[in-house]
């Protein structure tokens, strides 16, 4: 978990308000340093101000999709760790077209339990890149 | 041989006759065979000499054997029968759906005399055509599922996340905590269904290392809650260190079926052996792994034995989506590997079921054995 001697900066994106902030106050209540995203661009934004450890994101956003942000966010944060989310099979063409420059990401299908993403993220944690 | 063929081409009919894929037979009024080609031989099991002369009859399966009398009926008015599905029966017993033309026979004064039939085995293409049926049916299927997918995950992603931040605040009444566990099982439900139903998912295009005793654990934890309710009995025989090359959500989507389904099957207290170990058991011998889940549960019989592997075919009722197993089977045989069953619905009962998994992935279904 996130209690070590180092509090881990963690970036939680998605479009649902409601699963951007329950997965951040779980992740809070878990002793990271955790803050919600309702869309790519904000995210991208604080990033550039302070790099986090690792980004949670959902794929398929309006106004900007999730491995376009991520991607984004790694040109600047080269050391970020990341987690995407998805619930539908819509992400496999935004997958391909990331995969052809380059970036090849781990995505989770949703819903996932809390405790199985605790336990990943501890993993990452754990096993910087 | 056709009765009513000239003299003089008699040869050359009497050879197409028999050279023909299709059965050809002819019978007198009565139903009695007067002539047996080759392929009526081939396709029925019977020889010439030991069919002609005999009825009809022995052709038909008991419960059609009235359709033989309308079919004379109509011969002998004169009546041509065009593409007839229906159904025959070989020397052996099996049965064979046939498409038959009967067309009535005369002699040289014109008099109605006998019928010649031309008879298809149609065995195969009706089952083509069932597969195309069911692949079309599927394919629609899959459309809604993925149009429904982001409509119930995304919500169902939001209550397990609620539900788990509820139970995390300190100094619960027992009976709130109570209530949320059963909140979270049953999602775990819902979340499972909709995952079997709605999601081929990949997680990625590569191929990763797998640790099995880590899969297994993963799986195994999501159904804790279950495990503690039916009081399940759970013996690990995993060998530590097994590895293959895969998708993660496909090793948990194929684990978790075979566990599920013992779950389901078991009564209270039942016992479940989760075993895993290197084998080599392949056509090709090439490294993989086995993974054998074994229950002592309600066992499988021998009719549901047969749709076992059929989507849609489910014995859990309103619980079951009928797709788990068959969905196992797919993924495995992409990738080369196999899926084996034993099981007995009487005592003892339980059910064997195990998956065989190339060490190294294969993207082809070649290799089944």
């Amino acid at each position: 978990m996130g209690t070590g001697s180092e509090t881990h900066r963690v970036l939680v994106i998605d479009d649902e308000a409601d699963i951007a902030d329950s997965l951040t106050d779980i992740l809070i209540l878990h002793g990271y340093d955790a803050v919600a995203f309702h869309d790519g661009p904000s995210a991208i934004e604080s990033a550039r101000n302070h790099c986090p450890n690792i980004v949670v994101s959902d794929v398929v956003m309006p106004k900007l999709n999730g491995v376009d942000t991520v991607a984004a966010i790694h040109e600047f944060c080269p050391e970020v760790r990341i987690l995407l989310l998805s619930g539908q099979a819509l992400t496999t063409d935004i997958l391909e077209k990331a995969r052809a420059s380059g970036h090849e990401f781990e995505v989770l299908p949703k819903p996932i339990h809390p405790y199985l993403l605790l336990k990943k993220i501890s993993f990452l944690t754990s096993n910087p890149s | 041989m056709p009765v009513s063929a000239p003299k003089n081409s008699w040869n050359i009919l009497a050879a197409i006759v028999d050279s023909s894929d299709d059965a050809i037979i002819s019978k007198d009024l009565k139903g009695t065979i007067t002539s047996w080609n080759a392929s009526a031989a081939r396709l029925f099991g019977y020889r010439a000499d030991e069919i002609v002369g005999q009825s009809i009859m022995l052709l038909i399966p008991p419960e059609l054997q009235q359709d033989e009398v309308h079919i004379l009926t109509k011969i002998k008015a004169g009546e041509r029968i065009e593409h007839f599905q229906t159904v025959r029966m070989k020397k052996n017993g099996e049965r064979m759906e046939v498409s038959l033309t009967i067309s009535p026979v005369k002699d040289e004064r014109g008099t109605i005399v006998g019928a010649a039939k031309i008879l298809r085995d149609v065995t195969k293409q009706k089952k083509m055509e069932a597969i195309v049926r069911t692949s079309e049916r599927l394919a629609s299927v899959g459309r809604l599922a993925a149009t429904v997918a982001h409509e119930i995950n995304n919500p169902l992603e939001a209550v397990t996340n609620y539900v788990y931040l509820a139970k995390e605040q300190p100094d619960l009444p027992p009976k709130i905590k109570q209530y949320l566990d059963s909140a979270d099982a049953a999602l775990a439900r819902v979340a499972h269904i909709a995952q079997q139903t709605l999601g081929f998912y990949r997680e990625s295009f590569q191929p990763t290392k797998l640790v099995i005793a880590d899969v297994i654990e993963d799986v195994l934890a999501i159904y804790e809650r279950k495990v503690k309710y039916k009081r399940l009995n759970i013996d690990r025989r995993i060998d530590r260190g097994l590895t293959v090359s895969g998708f993660e959500g496909e090793m948990k989507q194929m684990i978790s079926n075979l566990i599920t389904n013992a779950f389901d099957a078991c009564q209270d207290g039942g016992k479940i052996i989760i075993a895993a170990r290197a084998t080599c058991q392949f056509p090709s011998h090439q490294r993989g792994i086995c993974i054998t889940v074994a229950d002592n549960g309600a066992g499988i019989s021998n009719q549901d034995k047969l749709n076992l592997f059929t989507p849609f075919f489910t014995t859990k009722k309103s619980l079951g989506t009928g797709l788990g197993l068959w969905i196992t089977k797919d993924l495995l045989e992409k990738r080369g590997g196999r899926i084996r069953f034993r099981s007995r619905d009487s005592s003892p009962a339980g059910t064997v079921i195990s998956l065989y998994i190339l060490e190294t992935l294969q993207d082809s279904a070649e290799t089944i054995g």
